[in-house]
């Protein structure tokens, strides 16, 4: 069969694609600019990230027969006064650096899950410990009354001054954290200091925030005086 | 031609989808990398041989959990997503699940339980003194891990030597199974 077609069938193909092509590019521009408000540079999302700060356990270099007490009290300033909830942990940023809120993986506010985090470390070192979880608001020694008295030989109460790490191209991870020891009495056995709040990234090298916040907690918690208090 | 027109519109969806490495080979699913996995120590078990003087007694095996594994024994270098973690973890509770079968075809002990949990350190409090030898895995970091016994004559645990200078798979269990039974030995002595 010998069939032409026709011409004007011809040309409304022709305009039909130059249309399709047109509205390609401006979709495709616009997408381009809204898809990388919302992404990382690496083409990651950047809405709605979590971090489990629960598997932060801290290797604990020492052994101790005492029965340990662990709490956090969150004092982060923007925390203390409202500005963010308890369970903010950072930033992570879009191609166009502009922020977006990281929050822990739980829900929970960030004591808790370093609560949880210190507890399982000492656990994995054989060491019985427990954990009395703490509102941010408290001041250090509503903290301290919260323990439950005759239960355990040692407190341990952890201070966060600090503690948001900031994810672009590198991850800049800020700390100032506090960890102190207590007899049964209350009485304070010894104190040891962490912090990096002024580092933009260049001293410290961070793989992921989980695992900085691992290394944090093992450096404060393997402090000579704390576990020499803990025995 | 509407024909024509009609073809035109294609929508071509891309997704991007994990890929898990056992042995170097890609698998589409954790399941069956895992499977894999599994079919790999049950070939490694049927290799080993069992002891030539059994010991007797019984022993209690003490491996870490999932969770534990997912905190202390994979490492995060490169910021693997959250399925690719899930996955190491199974594959490493799998890994040291399995030294409870090669214990049992070893034939040192006349019984053997094994316990998987969260800290295989503290959990020795809980079965000391019910045993004759307590085996347990020790976790620090990915790379710092070893195997331990414990006899209730002794306090300390003693680290069980592996040959890590011999070929991965079944040599390398099989003297582990010496190691654990020169060890007694050494016990009886």
């Amino acid at each position: 069969v010998n069939e032409t077609i026709p011409l004007h069938s011809v040309l409304n193909l022709i305009i039909f694609l130059v249309l399709t092509i047109i509205l390609m590019c401006i979709t495709g521009c616009f997408s381009t600019v809204f898809v990388d408000t919302f992404s990382g540079p690496g083409g990651e999302e950047v809405i709605g990230r979590t971090e489990d700060y629960r598997i932060a356990w801290p290797t604990i270099y020492y052994t101790t027969d005492k029965d340990i007490a662990v709490g956090v009290i969150d004092r982060r300033p923007y925390i203390v006064n409202g500005s963010n909830n308890s369970s903010y942990v950072g930033l992570m940023r879009a191609k166009y650096g502009n922020p977006w809120h990281v929050n822990t993986e739980t829900g929970q506010p960030l004591s808790h899950d370093l609560t949880d985090a210190i507890v399982s470390g000492f656990k994995s070192a054989g060491i019985n410990a427990s954990s009395v979880k703490l509102s941010p608001e408290m001041k250090k020694q509503d903290g301290i009354n919260r323990f439950p008295t005759g239960k355990s030989d040692r407190i341990i109460l952890v201070r966060i001054v600090e503690w948001q790490s900031d994810t672009y191209t590198n991850i800049v991870f800020l700390y100032d954290l506090n960890a102190e020891v207590y007899d049964e009495n209350g009485e304070l056995l010894a104190k040891a200091c962490m912090k990096n709040t002024d580092d933009p990234g260049e001293r410290q090298v961070v793989f992921t925030p989980v695992e900085a916040a691992r290394e944090v907690l093992i450096k404060v918690l393997n402090e000579e005086c704390i576990s020499k208090a803990l025995q | 031609m509407l024909k024509v027109k009609a073809a035109l519109l294609v929508l071509v969806c891309f997704g991007c989808t994990n890929t898990f490495i056992f042995n170097n080979q890609p698998f589409s699913s954790a399941d069956a990398a895992l499977n894999a996995h599994r079919q790999h120590l049950k070939n490694v078990e049927a290799e080993l041989k069992p002891v030539e003087t059994p010991y007797g007694g019984s022993a209690a095996l003490i491996t870490p959990s999932k969770r534990a594994c997912k905190a202390l024994g994979v490492t995060r270098m490169g910021r693997p997503d959250n399925e690719i973690i899930e996955y190491l973890a199974l594959y490493l509770e799998q890994e040291f699940s399995f030294y409870f079968r090669y214990l049992l075809k070893s034939n040192i002990f006349s019984s053997v339980d094994h316990f998987i949990v969260d800290f295989p350190r503290l959990h020795i409090n809980e079965v000391y003194g019910c045993y004759s030898v307590i085996i347990f895995l020790d976790m620090k970091s990915p790379s710092q891990q070893a195997w331990y016994m414990i006899v209730p004559a002794e306090e300390t645990p003693s680290q069980i030597q592996m040959d890590v200078m011999l070929e991965g798979g079944a040599p390398r269990v099989q003297s582990w199974i010496y190691a654990i039974r020169r060890a007694l030995e050494e016990v009886d002595k």
